[in-house]
């Protein structure tokens, strides 16, 4: 019963946080609610016992993901440094706290078949690991043009 | 454990609002955000499943891996546009979008 009361407002916060998306008037805030979102999906995957793929989600879209959205999406709006550091603030916060609930390992879900996808990954990596460094190259080829183009026209346009 | 009914009802309120942000939405970047919103749903239902499934395989997390690359992707594609539209004083208007030419 707890487990589910926590899903709910859970999934609640994603989607209100969700449609507060497409309510802001700055792209900065919108993104800033999409982190938001984001960190309530990786909640809703700790409370349904999947403790790696959140610990993944965190990591690699609040931490990553959206981290670059707002560095970039700021860069364009000289006056809300103070914006731009609160959220990033904001977004650590949300990052410790989700390390440190993942940690100290509580579990919400009481299934004891429940099966965590966490002890596939050595399977998953003995058996699949061209396609996994596949994705990994292309995530960091694609990062790096991102990264040259960026520069330049960044250039270019100053 | 969370009956599966209340993930696919959180997992397609996401979908939804996302559909309906590309419909409605006339700037470039809220749409790519709202795509991201229904790839964030997909690895919802994703593992709504998997919890419920009785002998899953290891393809469940290789799917999971590549919803995430491809949205990553799909982020970083994003910021490399706006930039380029930026740098060149494009509007991100979808009806001017489609206008343009490279």
């Amino acid at each position: 019963m707890y487990d589910i009361i926590l899903f709910v407002i859970a999934s609640a916060i994603m989607v209100l946080s969700g449609i507060a998306i497409f309510y802001q008037k700055s792209i900065m805030r919108a993104v800033v609610a999409l982190t938001i979102a984001f960190t309530a999906s990786s909640f809703i995957f700790f409370i349904l016992g999947q403790n790696f793929i959140a610990l993944l989600q965190l990591f690699i879209f609040v931490g990553g993901m959206s981290t670059y959205l707002i560095v970039a999406v700021s860069s364009e709006y000289k006056k809300i440094n103070k914006i731009e550091f609160s959220a990033i603030c904001a977004i650590a916060l949300m990052i410790g706290l989700g390390f440190l609930l993942i940690l100290t390992g509580v579990q919400f879900s009481t299934a004891t078949t429940q099966v965590s996808m966490s002890t596939f990954f050595v399977d998953v990596f003995q058996s699949y690991y061209p396609i996994i460094f596949a994705a990994i190259i292309m995530l960091f080829l694609v990062a790096m043009g991102s990264v040259i183009v960026i520069r330049r026209f960044v250039k270019l346009s100053s | 454990m969370i009956p599966l009914i209340y993930i696919l009802i959180s997992a397609v309120a996401m979908i939804s609002i996302g559909i309906a942000a590309i419909g409605i939405e006339r700037n470039f970047i809220t749409i790519m955000l709202a795509v991201e919103l229904i790839f964030m749903a997909s690895t919802i239902i994703f593992v709504g499943f998997f919890d419920y499934s009785t002998a899953p395989g290891p393809w469940a997390f290789v799917g999971i891996f590549s919803i995430w690359s491809v949205a990553a992707v799909e982020i970083i594609a994003l910021i490399s546009f706006y930039v380029y539209m930026k740098a060149k004083g494009f509007d991100f208007d979808v009806g001017i979008l489609s206008r343009f030419k490279w």
